[in-house]
Protein backbone atom coordinates (compact mmCIF):
# COMPACT_ATOMS: atom_id res chain seq x y z
CA UNK A 1 0.00 0.00 0.00
CA UNK A 2 1.06 3.24 -1.20
CA UNK A 3 2.19 5.73 2.01
CA UNK A 4 -0.39 9.34 2.37
CA UNK A 5 2.18 11.33 1.24
CA UNK A 6 3.50 9.06 -2.34
CA UNK A 7 -0.55 9.19 -3.10
CA UNK A 8 -0.04 13.52 -2.49
CA UNK A 9 2.85 13.87 -4.31
CA UNK A 10 1.33 11.52 -7.01
CA UNK A 11 -1.70 13.62 -7.27
CA UNK A 12 0.67 16.62 -7.34
CA UNK A 13 2.30 15.24 -9.96
CA UNK A 14 -0.57 14.40 -12.13
CA UNK A 15 -2.16 17.87 -11.64
CA UNK A 16 1.02 19.67 -12.15
CA UNK A 17 2.73 18.16 -14.61
CA UNK A 18 -0.22 16.23 -16.78
CA UNK A 19 1.86 12.78 -15.43
CA UNK A 20 -1.32 10.97 -14.20
CA UNK A 21 0.26 7.48 -14.55
CA UNK A 22 1.89 6.96 -11.08
CA UNK A 23 -1.94 8.08 -9.60
CA UNK A 24 -3.64 6.22 -11.89
CA UNK A 25 -2.23 2.84 -11.13
CA UNK A 26 -4.38 3.64 -7.43
CA UNK A 27 -7.57 5.27 -8.63
CA UNK A 28 -10.27 2.42 -9.36
CA UNK A 29 -12.01 2.57 -12.80
CA UNK A 30 -16.05 2.03 -12.16
CA UNK A 31 -16.48 2.42 -15.55
CA UNK A 32 -14.48 5.51 -16.28
CA UNK A 33 -10.55 5.36 -17.36
CA UNK A 34 -8.78 7.05 -14.30
CA UNK A 35 -6.65 9.41 -16.28
CA UNK A 36 -9.94 10.50 -17.32
CA UNK A 37 -11.28 11.31 -13.81
CA UNK A 38 -8.23 12.88 -13.02
CA UNK A 39 -8.58 14.61 -15.53
CA UNK A 40 -11.51 16.33 -13.75
CA UNK A 41 -9.36 17.72 -10.80
CA UNK A 42 -6.93 19.13 -13.41
CA UNK A 43 -8.92 21.07 -15.32
CA UNK A 44 -10.83 22.15 -11.78
CA UNK A 45 -7.02 23.42 -11.03
CA UNK A 46 -6.77 25.49 -14.34
CA UNK A 47 -10.24 26.96 -14.02
CA UNK A 48 -9.72 28.47 -10.32
CA UNK A 49 -6.38 29.78 -11.06
CA UNK A 50 -7.44 31.60 -13.90
CA UNK A 51 -10.44 32.90 -13.13
CA UNK A 52 -8.73 34.16 -9.63
CA UNK A 53 -6.11 35.77 -11.93
CA UNK A 54 -8.54 37.42 -13.81
CA UNK A 55 -10.15 38.54 -11.04
CA UNK A 56 -7.25 40.11 -10.01
CA UNK A 57 -5.52 41.40 -13.15
CA UNK A 58 -8.50 41.96 -15.53
CA UNK A 59 -6.28 45.36 -16.65
CA UNK A 60 -3.84 42.95 -17.82
CA UNK A 61 -6.04 40.50 -20.00
CA UNK A 62 -7.71 43.55 -21.38
CA UNK A 63 -4.01 45.19 -22.77
CA UNK A 64 -3.12 41.32 -23.82
CA UNK A 65 -6.07 39.86 -25.03
CA UNK A 66 -8.05 36.74 -23.58
CA UNK A 67 -5.90 34.17 -25.48
CA UNK A 68 -2.44 35.40 -24.65
CA UNK A 69 -3.46 36.13 -20.71
CA UNK A 70 -4.76 32.59 -20.24
CA UNK A 71 -1.08 31.27 -21.90
CA UNK A 72 0.28 33.51 -19.39
CA UNK A 73 -1.42 33.08 -16.35
CA UNK A 74 -0.96 28.94 -16.64
CA UNK A 75 3.29 29.97 -17.57
CA UNK A 76 2.88 31.95 -14.43
CA UNK A 77 1.06 29.33 -12.58
CA UNK A 78 3.67 26.91 -13.77
CA UNK A 79 6.64 28.66 -12.36
CA UNK A 80 5.10 30.52 -8.93
CA UNK A 81 2.53 27.55 -7.80
CA UNK A 82 0.10 28.50 -4.98
CA UNK A 83 2.23 28.65 -1.73
CA UNK A 84 -1.18 29.12 0.56
CA UNK A 85 -4.66 27.95 0.77
CA UNK A 86 -5.64 31.47 1.01
CA UNK A 87 -6.25 32.52 -3.11
CA UNK A 88 -6.12 35.43 -2.23
CA UNK A 89 -2.39 35.22 -2.71
CA UNK A 90 -2.85 33.67 -5.96
CA UNK A 91 -1.10 36.59 -7.78
CA UNK A 92 1.09 37.92 -5.85
CA UNK A 93 4.21 37.54 -7.81
CA UNK A 94 2.62 37.77 -11.09
CA UNK A 95 4.35 41.06 -11.51
CA UNK A 96 7.76 39.85 -11.19
CA UNK A 97 7.03 36.66 -13.70
CA UNK A 98 6.03 39.34 -16.09
CA UNK A 99 9.43 41.86 -15.12
CA UNK A 100 11.30 38.87 -16.58
CA UNK A 101 9.04 37.23 -19.46
CA UNK A 102 8.15 40.54 -21.24
CA UNK A 103 11.87 42.29 -20.71
CA UNK A 104 13.25 43.87 -23.76
CA UNK A 105 9.77 43.46 -25.84
CA UNK A 106 7.10 46.09 -26.76
CA UNK A 107 5.11 44.98 -23.72
CA UNK A 108 7.57 45.49 -20.86
CA UNK A 109 5.09 48.19 -19.34
CA UNK A 110 2.71 45.30 -18.58
CA UNK A 111 4.52 44.40 -15.56
CA UNK A 112 4.55 47.72 -14.06
CA UNK A 113 0.62 47.80 -14.56
CA UNK A 114 0.76 44.94 -12.61
CA UNK A 115 2.39 45.71 -10.10
CA UNK A 116 -0.07 48.71 -9.45
CA UNK A 117 -3.11 46.05 -9.94
CA UNK A 118 -1.67 44.23 -7.32
CA UNK A 119 -0.53 47.16 -5.22
CA UNK A 120 -4.21 48.07 -5.39
CA UNK A 121 -5.23 44.41 -3.68
CA UNK A 122 -3.09 45.57 -0.79
CA UNK A 123 -4.42 48.24 -0.57
CA UNK A 124 -8.25 46.73 -0.60
CA UNK A 125 -7.22 44.42 2.54
CA UNK A 126 -4.99 46.64 4.43
CA UNK A 127 -5.59 47.35 8.36
CA UNK A 128 -7.38 50.81 8.69
CA UNK A 129 -5.87 53.42 10.36
CA UNK A 130 -7.91 56.88 10.41
CA UNK A 131 -5.54 60.19 9.65
CA UNK A 132 -2.93 61.37 12.37
CA UNK A 133 -4.74 64.69 13.96
CA UNK A 134 -2.52 67.47 12.66
CA UNK A 135 -2.58 69.22 16.07
CA UNK A 136 -0.10 66.97 17.67
CA UNK A 137 2.67 68.83 15.77
CA UNK A 138 1.90 72.35 18.11
CA UNK A 139 2.91 70.24 21.33
CA UNK A 140 6.36 69.64 19.69
CA UNK A 141 9.20 72.45 19.55
CA UNK A 142 10.20 73.28 16.17
CA UNK A 143 13.98 71.99 16.32
CA UNK A 144 12.44 68.56 16.99
CA UNK A 145 11.12 68.57 13.54
CA UNK A 146 13.34 66.67 11.43
CA UNK A 147 13.97 64.17 13.72
CA UNK A 148 9.84 63.39 13.40
CA UNK A 149 8.72 59.79 12.23
CA UNK A 150 5.57 59.96 9.66
CA UNK A 151 4.51 56.62 10.26
CA UNK A 152 2.46 55.99 6.54
CA UNK A 153 -1.40 54.71 7.28
CA UNK A 154 -1.25 50.80 6.18
CA UNK A 155 -3.95 51.23 3.25
CA UNK A 156 -1.58 52.86 1.20
CA UNK A 157 1.43 52.33 -1.32
CA UNK A 158 3.22 54.01 -3.78
CA UNK A 159 3.85 52.21 -7.48
CA UNK A 160 6.60 54.41 -9.76
CA UNK A 161 6.88 53.54 -13.56
CA UNK A 162 8.90 55.00 -16.56
CA UNK A 163 5.69 54.68 -17.92
CA UNK A 164 2.49 55.89 -17.76
CA UNK A 165 0.82 53.72 -15.91
CA UNK A 166 -2.19 55.68 -14.01
CA UNK A 167 -3.15 57.04 -17.56
CA UNK A 168 -2.97 52.91 -18.90
CA UNK A 169 -4.77 52.29 -15.70
CA UNK A 170 -7.51 54.32 -16.27
CA UNK A 171 -7.66 53.56 -20.07
CA UNK A 172 -8.19 49.72 -19.79
CA UNK A 173 -10.91 49.29 -16.59
CA UNK A 174 -13.39 46.39 -17.91
CA UNK A 175 -15.93 49.38 -18.34
CA UNK A 176 -14.17 51.33 -20.22
CA UNK A 177 -15.69 52.35 -23.81
CA UNK A 178 -12.85 53.06 -26.15
CA UNK A 179 -9.30 53.43 -25.17
CA UNK A 180 -7.93 56.86 -26.18
CA UNK A 181 -3.75 56.40 -27.49
CA UNK A 182 -1.06 56.87 -25.13
CA UNK A 183 2.10 57.33 -25.71
CA UNK A 184 4.58 54.72 -23.86
CA UNK A 185 7.40 57.65 -23.56
CA UNK A 186 4.84 60.15 -22.17
CA UNK A 187 5.58 61.26 -18.49
CA UNK A 188 6.83 58.61 -15.92
CA UNK A 189 4.16 57.60 -13.17
CA UNK A 190 4.47 57.69 -9.44
CA UNK A 191 0.88 56.33 -7.90
CA UNK A 192 -0.29 57.01 -5.05
CA UNK A 193 -2.98 54.28 -4.15
CA UNK A 194 -5.04 54.97 -0.70
CA UNK A 195 -8.16 53.23 0.47
CA UNK A 196 -10.73 55.93 1.22
CA UNK A 197 -14.24 54.40 2.96
CA UNK A 198 -14.98 51.78 0.37
CA UNK A 199 -13.21 52.84 -2.81
CA UNK A 200 -9.31 52.80 -3.49
CA UNK A 201 -8.31 56.34 -5.00
CA UNK A 202 -5.19 56.87 -7.12
CA UNK A 203 -3.31 60.10 -7.97
CA UNK A 204 -0.05 60.95 -9.24
CA UNK A 205 2.31 62.21 -7.01
CA UNK A 206 5.00 64.54 -7.52
CA UNK A 207 8.24 63.36 -8.17
CA UNK A 208 9.25 65.09 -4.49
CA UNK A 209 6.14 64.04 -2.80
CA UNK A 210 6.79 60.12 -3.91
CA UNK A 211 9.95 60.32 -2.90
CA UNK A 212 9.56 61.75 0.32
CA UNK A 213 6.28 59.21 1.01
CA UNK A 214 8.80 56.11 0.48
CA UNK A 215 11.48 57.78 2.56
CA UNK A 216 8.33 57.76 5.45
CA UNK A 217 7.39 54.10 3.97
CA UNK A 218 10.79 52.76 5.39
CA UNK A 219 10.56 54.82 8.66
CA UNK A 220 12.55 57.26 7.80
CA UNK A 221 12.41 60.53 10.01
CA UNK A 222 11.51 64.02 8.16
CA UNK A 223 14.98 65.66 7.85
CA UNK A 224 17.04 62.81 6.44
CA UNK A 225 13.99 61.62 4.62
CA UNK A 226 13.79 65.15 3.00
CA UNK A 227 17.57 65.22 2.38
CA UNK A 228 17.49 61.93 0.62
CA UNK A 229 14.12 63.28 -1.53
CA UNK A 230 16.40 66.40 -2.11
CA UNK A 231 18.99 64.24 -3.65
CA UNK A 232 16.71 61.82 -5.25
CA UNK A 233 14.97 64.86 -6.86
CA UNK A 234 18.46 66.24 -8.07
CA UNK A 235 19.85 63.03 -9.50
CA UNK A 236 16.41 62.33 -11.88
CA UNK A 237 16.57 66.18 -12.71
CA UNK A 238 20.29 65.89 -14.02
CA UNK A 239 19.66 62.17 -15.40
CA UNK A 240 16.74 64.18 -17.67
CA UNK A 241 18.65 67.00 -18.56
CA UNK A 242 21.62 64.59 -20.00
CA UNK A 243 19.19 62.55 -21.27
CA UNK A 244 17.66 65.77 -22.90
CA UNK A 245 14.56 64.46 -21.83
CA UNK A 246 11.73 66.56 -20.16
CA UNK A 247 11.63 65.63 -16.39
CA UNK A 248 8.23 65.79 -15.06
CA UNK A 249 6.47 69.23 -14.21
CA UNK A 250 8.21 70.69 -11.53
CA UNK A 251 10.16 67.93 -10.21
CA UNK A 252 13.57 69.54 -10.60
CA UNK A 253 13.48 71.27 -7.09
CA UNK A 254 12.32 69.64 -4.29
CA UNK A 255 10.30 71.98 -2.02
CA UNK A 256 9.74 70.52 1.41
CA UNK A 257 7.09 72.41 2.76
CA UNK A 258 4.85 72.09 -0.81
CA UNK A 259 5.61 68.02 -0.24
CA UNK A 260 5.19 67.88 3.15
CA UNK A 261 1.65 69.83 3.06
CA UNK A 262 0.74 68.25 0.15
CA UNK A 263 1.16 64.17 1.61
CA UNK A 264 -0.97 65.56 4.69
CA UNK A 265 -3.07 67.43 2.98
CA UNK A 266 -3.96 64.03 1.40
CA UNK A 267 -4.13 62.34 4.75
CA UNK A 268 -1.49 59.37 4.26
CA UNK A 269 0.03 59.39 7.78
CA UNK A 270 -1.54 57.83 10.69
CA UNK A 271 1.04 58.91 13.39
CA UNK A 272 3.58 61.12 14.17
CA UNK A 273 6.26 60.01 16.28
CA UNK A 274 8.16 62.10 18.31
CA UNK A 275 11.87 62.17 19.04
CA UNK A 276 11.37 61.10 22.47
CA UNK A 277 9.13 57.81 22.25
CA UNK A 278 11.41 56.01 19.47
CA UNK A 279 9.91 53.67 17.45
CA UNK B 1 -47.95 31.84 18.11
CA UNK B 2 -44.26 32.15 17.63
CA UNK B 3 -43.21 31.22 14.15
CA UNK B 4 -40.88 28.86 13.03
CA UNK B 5 -38.08 31.11 12.54
CA UNK B 6 -38.36 33.24 15.88
CA UNK B 7 -37.55 30.61 18.10
CA UNK B 8 -34.28 32.04 19.14
CA UNK B 9 -31.13 29.52 19.61
CA UNK B 10 -29.44 29.20 23.30
CA UNK B 11 -26.55 31.69 23.32
CA UNK B 12 -23.60 30.64 21.43
CA UNK B 13 -25.51 28.19 18.67
CA UNK B 14 -27.31 28.38 15.57
CA UNK B 15 -30.91 27.14 15.70
CA UNK B 16 -32.45 24.43 13.35
CA UNK B 17 -32.95 26.50 10.48
CA UNK B 18 -31.74 27.70 6.88
CA UNK B 19 -28.70 29.91 6.51
CA UNK B 20 -27.37 31.06 3.50
CA UNK B 21 -23.55 31.37 1.97
CA UNK B 22 -22.48 35.08 2.33
CA UNK B 23 -21.24 36.09 -0.66
CA UNK B 24 -20.13 39.50 -1.90
CA UNK B 25 -22.50 40.38 -4.71
CA UNK B 26 -25.41 40.11 -2.10
CA UNK B 27 -23.61 42.08 0.86
CA UNK B 28 -24.97 45.03 0.53
CA UNK B 29 -28.24 44.13 -0.30
CA UNK B 30 -27.91 42.01 2.92
CA UNK B 31 -27.00 45.10 4.79
CA UNK B 32 -29.56 47.46 3.44
CA UNK B 33 -32.37 44.98 3.88
CA UNK B 34 -31.60 42.51 6.69
CA UNK B 35 -33.32 39.85 5.31
CA UNK B 36 -34.76 36.84 7.68
CA UNK B 37 -32.10 34.26 7.01
CA UNK B 38 -31.81 32.54 9.64
CA UNK B 39 -27.78 33.05 9.84
CA UNK B 40 -24.94 33.46 7.30
CA UNK B 41 -21.98 31.24 6.74
CA UNK B 42 -18.36 32.89 5.15
CA UNK B 43 -15.72 31.14 3.68
CA UNK B 44 -13.01 31.98 6.46
CA UNK B 45 -10.50 33.11 3.86
CA UNK B 46 -12.38 35.57 2.76
CA UNK B 47 -11.99 37.58 6.11
CA UNK B 48 -8.24 36.78 6.56
CA UNK B 49 -7.68 40.27 5.61
CA UNK B 50 -6.29 43.15 8.16
CA UNK B 51 -8.75 45.47 7.30
CA UNK B 52 -10.80 46.84 4.39
CA UNK B 53 -14.64 46.76 3.10
CA UNK B 54 -14.85 42.85 3.47
CA UNK B 55 -13.94 43.09 7.54
CA UNK B 56 -16.29 46.06 8.10
CA UNK B 57 -19.41 44.38 6.71
CA UNK B 58 -18.87 41.54 8.32
CA UNK B 59 -18.41 44.12 11.45
CA UNK B 60 -21.72 45.11 10.57
CA UNK B 61 -23.36 41.65 9.79
CA UNK B 62 -22.61 40.20 12.97
CA UNK B 63 -24.54 41.61 15.16
CA UNK B 64 -27.52 40.89 13.37
CA UNK B 65 -26.72 37.34 12.52
CA UNK B 66 -25.73 34.15 13.99
CA UNK B 67 -22.40 33.64 11.26
CA UNK B 68 -20.81 29.78 10.51
CA UNK B 69 -17.00 30.04 8.99
CA UNK B 70 -16.37 27.47 6.69
CA UNK B 71 -12.58 26.95 5.57
CA UNK B 72 -11.72 25.59 2.18
CA UNK B 73 -7.89 26.11 2.15
CA UNK B 74 -6.65 25.14 5.75
CA UNK B 75 -5.61 21.16 3.92
CA UNK B 76 -6.14 19.53 6.75
CA UNK B 77 -5.76 15.73 5.24
CA UNK B 78 -2.07 17.21 3.72
CA UNK B 79 1.27 15.44 5.17
CA UNK B 80 2.60 18.99 4.82
CA UNK B 81 2.70 20.96 8.54
CA UNK B 82 0.01 22.55 9.37
CA UNK B 83 0.55 26.28 8.20
CA UNK B 84 0.57 28.30 11.62
CA UNK B 85 -0.06 32.18 9.63
CA UNK B 86 -3.13 30.27 7.90
CA UNK B 87 -3.93 29.07 11.72
CA UNK B 88 -3.38 32.52 12.79
CA UNK B 89 -5.89 34.28 11.01
CA UNK B 90 -8.31 31.77 11.09
CA UNK B 91 -7.94 32.09 15.50
CA UNK B 92 -8.28 36.24 14.88
CA UNK B 93 -11.13 36.09 12.98
CA UNK B 94 -12.79 33.48 15.21
CA UNK B 95 -11.99 35.69 18.19
CA UNK B 96 -13.48 38.69 16.48
CA UNK B 97 -16.07 37.29 14.76
CA UNK B 98 -17.38 35.03 17.54
CA UNK B 99 -19.28 32.51 15.17
CA UNK B 100 -21.28 29.58 16.40
CA UNK B 101 -19.78 27.16 14.27
CA UNK B 102 -16.32 26.68 12.72
CA UNK B 103 -15.89 24.18 9.92
CA UNK B 104 -13.20 22.68 7.24
CA UNK B 105 -13.08 19.42 5.34
CA UNK B 106 -12.46 15.86 5.20
CA UNK B 107 -9.48 16.70 2.11
CA UNK B 108 -6.36 17.76 1.56
CA UNK B 109 -5.06 20.44 -0.77
CA UNK B 110 -1.05 21.08 -0.35
CA UNK B 111 1.82 18.66 -0.46
CA UNK B 112 5.28 19.59 -0.60
CA UNK B 113 4.95 23.45 -0.13
CA UNK B 114 2.40 23.93 -3.07
CA UNK B 115 -1.33 24.42 -3.25
CA UNK B 116 -3.88 23.50 -5.45
CA UNK B 117 -6.76 25.44 -3.60
CA UNK B 118 -9.08 22.52 -4.04
CA UNK B 119 -10.88 20.28 -1.77
CA UNK B 120 -8.48 16.71 -2.96
CA UNK B 121 -9.71 13.19 -2.01
CA UNK B 122 -8.18 11.33 0.83
CA UNK B 123 -7.23 7.17 0.29
CA UNK B 124 -9.79 6.33 2.90
CA UNK B 125 -6.76 4.31 4.76
CA UNK B 126 -6.12 3.81 8.69
CA UNK B 127 -2.98 5.52 8.11
CA UNK B 128 -5.35 8.92 6.53
CA UNK B 129 -7.51 8.35 9.45
CA UNK B 130 -5.04 8.49 12.32
CA UNK B 131 -3.74 11.66 10.32
CA UNK B 132 -6.54 13.12 10.27
CA UNK B 133 -7.54 12.92 13.97
CA UNK B 134 -4.09 13.74 14.64
CA UNK B 135 -4.75 17.09 12.40
CA UNK B 136 -8.41 17.97 13.71
CA UNK B 137 -6.68 17.24 17.66
CA UNK B 138 -4.21 20.01 16.56
CA UNK B 139 -6.43 22.64 15.00
CA UNK B 140 -8.66 22.60 17.77
CA UNK B 141 -6.25 22.86 20.33
CA UNK B 142 -4.98 25.76 18.34
CA UNK B 143 -8.11 27.49 18.16
CA UNK B 144 -9.39 26.37 21.64
CA UNK B 145 -12.79 25.17 20.33
CA UNK B 146 -14.39 22.16 18.20
CA UNK B 147 -14.73 22.14 14.63
CA UNK B 148 -16.85 20.60 12.15
CA UNK B 149 -15.28 18.28 9.17
CA UNK B 150 -17.79 17.99 6.41
CA UNK B 151 -17.54 15.08 3.77
CA UNK B 152 -16.55 16.10 0.18
CA UNK B 153 -17.60 15.40 -3.39
CA UNK B 154 -15.14 13.07 -5.34
CA UNK B 155 -14.47 12.17 -8.98
CA UNK B 156 -12.44 8.69 -8.10
CA UNK B 157 -11.62 6.36 -5.62
CA UNK B 158 -8.66 5.13 -4.58
CA UNK B 159 -8.11 1.40 -4.73
CA UNK B 160 -6.27 1.48 -1.29
CA UNK B 161 -8.96 2.51 0.71
CA UNK B 162 -10.35 0.57 2.92
CA UNK B 163 -12.70 2.27 4.93
CA UNK B 164 -16.29 3.37 3.75
CA UNK B 165 -16.49 6.95 4.23
CA UNK B 166 -19.39 6.75 6.51
CA UNK B 167 -17.33 4.58 8.60
CA UNK B 168 -13.87 6.87 8.53
CA UNK B 169 -16.08 10.23 9.15
CA UNK B 170 -18.08 8.62 12.68
CA UNK B 171 -14.49 7.66 13.51
CA UNK B 172 -12.65 10.33 13.01
CA UNK B 173 -15.14 12.66 14.78
CA UNK B 174 -15.16 9.99 17.91
CA UNK B 175 -11.26 9.89 18.02
CA UNK B 176 -11.15 13.77 17.57
CA UNK B 177 -14.06 14.70 19.43
CA UNK B 178 -15.34 17.16 16.24
CA UNK B 179 -17.95 17.44 15.30
CA UNK B 180 -19.62 16.54 11.13
CA UNK B 181 -21.22 18.60 8.51
CA UNK B 182 -22.83 16.06 6.42
CA UNK B 183 -22.96 17.97 2.64
CA UNK B 184 -26.24 16.21 1.36
CA UNK B 185 -25.57 17.13 -1.99
CA UNK B 186 -21.72 15.61 -1.92
CA UNK B 187 -23.10 12.21 -0.48
CA UNK B 188 -25.87 12.23 -3.49
CA UNK B 189 -22.71 12.76 -5.99
CA UNK B 190 -20.37 10.22 -4.30
CA UNK B 191 -23.05 7.91 -4.23
CA UNK B 192 -23.45 7.79 -7.76
CA UNK B 193 -19.68 8.62 -8.77
CA UNK B 194 -18.98 5.76 -7.00
CA UNK B 195 -22.30 3.30 -6.52
CA UNK B 196 -22.72 3.25 -3.35
CA UNK B 197 -26.44 3.56 -1.38
CA UNK B 198 -26.78 7.00 -0.22
CA UNK B 199 -29.08 6.41 2.62
CA UNK B 200 -26.31 3.94 3.74
CA UNK B 201 -24.22 6.53 4.48
CA UNK B 202 -26.90 9.07 6.39
CA UNK B 203 -28.05 6.64 8.75
CA UNK B 204 -24.73 4.80 9.27
CA UNK B 205 -23.60 8.16 10.98
CA UNK B 206 -24.10 8.57 14.67
CA UNK B 207 -26.83 11.09 15.25
CA UNK B 208 -25.11 13.19 18.62
CA UNK B 209 -22.17 13.89 15.91
CA UNK B 210 -23.87 15.71 13.22
CA UNK B 211 -24.17 19.76 13.72
CA UNK B 212 -24.98 21.06 10.35
CA UNK B 213 -25.78 20.13 6.90
CA UNK B 214 -25.56 21.60 3.89
CA UNK B 215 -27.52 21.49 0.21
CA UNK B 216 -26.14 22.83 -3.14
CA UNK B 217 -26.64 21.88 -6.97
CA UNK B 218 -24.70 20.37 -8.90
CA UNK B 219 -24.12 19.45 -12.58
CA UNK B 220 -23.79 15.72 -14.65
CA UNK B 221 -20.68 15.25 -16.87
CA UNK B 222 -21.38 13.06 -19.41
CA UNK B 223 -18.63 10.50 -20.29
CA UNK B 224 -19.32 7.90 -22.98
CA UNK B 225 -22.10 5.71 -21.37
CA UNK B 226 -21.40 6.92 -17.71
CA UNK B 227 -22.45 10.11 -16.09
CA UNK B 228 -20.11 12.00 -13.45
CA UNK B 229 -21.80 14.69 -11.18
CA UNK B 230 -19.74 17.79 -10.52
CA UNK B 231 -19.85 19.63 -7.48
CA UNK B 232 -20.81 22.68 -9.21
CA UNK B 233 -22.70 25.11 -6.23
CA UNK B 234 -24.35 26.28 -9.47
CA UNK B 235 -27.65 25.58 -9.63
CA UNK B 236 -31.06 24.58 -7.08
CA UNK B 237 -30.62 21.99 -5.03
CA UNK B 238 -32.49 19.31 -7.45
CA UNK B 239 -35.13 16.90 -6.55
CA UNK B 240 -33.12 13.70 -5.49
CA UNK B 241 -31.38 16.15 -2.64
CA UNK B 242 -34.60 17.44 -1.10
CA UNK B 243 -35.43 13.68 -0.65
CA UNK B 244 -32.50 13.16 0.28
CA UNK B 245 -32.21 15.28 2.82
CA UNK B 246 -35.51 14.38 4.21
CA UNK B 247 -34.17 11.27 5.02
CA UNK B 248 -30.78 12.85 6.55
CA UNK B 249 -33.02 15.09 8.44
CA UNK B 250 -34.80 11.10 9.94
CA UNK B 251 -31.43 10.48 10.58
CA UNK B 252 -30.42 13.16 12.51
CA UNK B 253 -33.45 15.44 13.51
CA UNK B 254 -33.55 18.46 12.53
CA UNK B 255 -30.03 20.60 12.77
CA UNK B 256 -28.67 23.85 11.01
CA UNK B 257 -29.05 23.75 7.24
CA UNK B 258 -26.77 25.71 5.01
CA UNK B 259 -27.93 26.68 0.90
CA UNK B 260 -24.93 26.95 -1.14
CA UNK B 261 -24.40 28.74 -3.89
CA UNK B 262 -21.21 30.03 -5.02
CA UNK B 263 -21.11 29.89 -9.05
CA UNK B 264 -23.33 31.77 -11.46
CA UNK B 265 -25.01 33.42 -8.49
CA UNK B 266 -28.55 34.05 -8.30
CA UNK B 267 -30.42 37.01 -7.00
CA UNK B 268 -30.59 36.78 -3.12
CA UNK B 269 -34.32 36.64 -3.04
CA UNK B 270 -33.86 33.19 -5.13
CA UNK B 271 -31.13 32.28 -2.74
CA UNK B 272 -33.69 33.20 0.07
CA UNK B 273 -36.33 30.97 -0.85
CA UNK B 274 -33.95 27.77 -1.29
CA UNK B 275 -33.19 28.59 2.52
CA UNK B 276 -37.41 28.82 2.88
CA UNK B 277 -37.79 25.63 1.08
CA UNK B 278 -35.16 23.96 3.40
CA UNK B 279 -37.37 25.82 6.43
CA UNK B 280 -40.22 24.13 5.42
CA UNK B 281 -38.28 20.67 5.42
CA UNK B 282 -36.65 21.35 8.98
CA UNK B 283 -40.52 22.49 10.22
CA UNK B 284 -42.03 19.15 9.00
CA UNK B 285 -39.51 17.04 10.95
CA UNK B 286 -39.41 19.56 14.23
CA UNK B 287 -43.62 18.77 14.25
CA UNK B 288 -42.88 15.31 13.86
CA UNK B 289 -39.99 15.38 16.17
Amino acid sequence: MRSLRDTQSAFSAAIRSGDGGSLASCVVAHGIAPERRIQIYRNNHQIVALATMQATYPVIERLGGSDWFRQSAAQYREEYPSRSGDLQHLGDRYPDFLRAALAGTAHAYFADVAALAWAYQLVLTAEERAPVDLAVLRAIAPQDYERLVFMPRPALRVVESEFPILAIWRANQPAAQSVPEIRLDANPSRVLLIRRNDHVELRELSLGGSLLLQQWLRGVPLGAAAAAAMAGTAAIAGTAAVAGTAAMPGSAVFDVQSCLSDLLGLETIAEIVPPHTGL
Amino acid sequence: MTSFLDRAAPAGRIAAIAGIGLRTAHQVQILRERPAAGWLELHSENYFADGGMQIERLMCLRSSYPLSLHGVGLSLGSTDTLDREHLRRLKRLVGWSEPAIVSEHLSWGSVNGIHFNDLLPLPLTEEALAHMIARVDQVQDLLGRQILVENVSSYLEFADSQIAEWDFLAALAGEARCGLLVDVNNVYINACNHGFDARRYLSSLPRHLVQELHLAGHSRNRYADYDILIDSHAAPVCDEVWELYDFALGCFGPVPTLIEWDADLPALEILLAEAGKANQHLEQHALAA
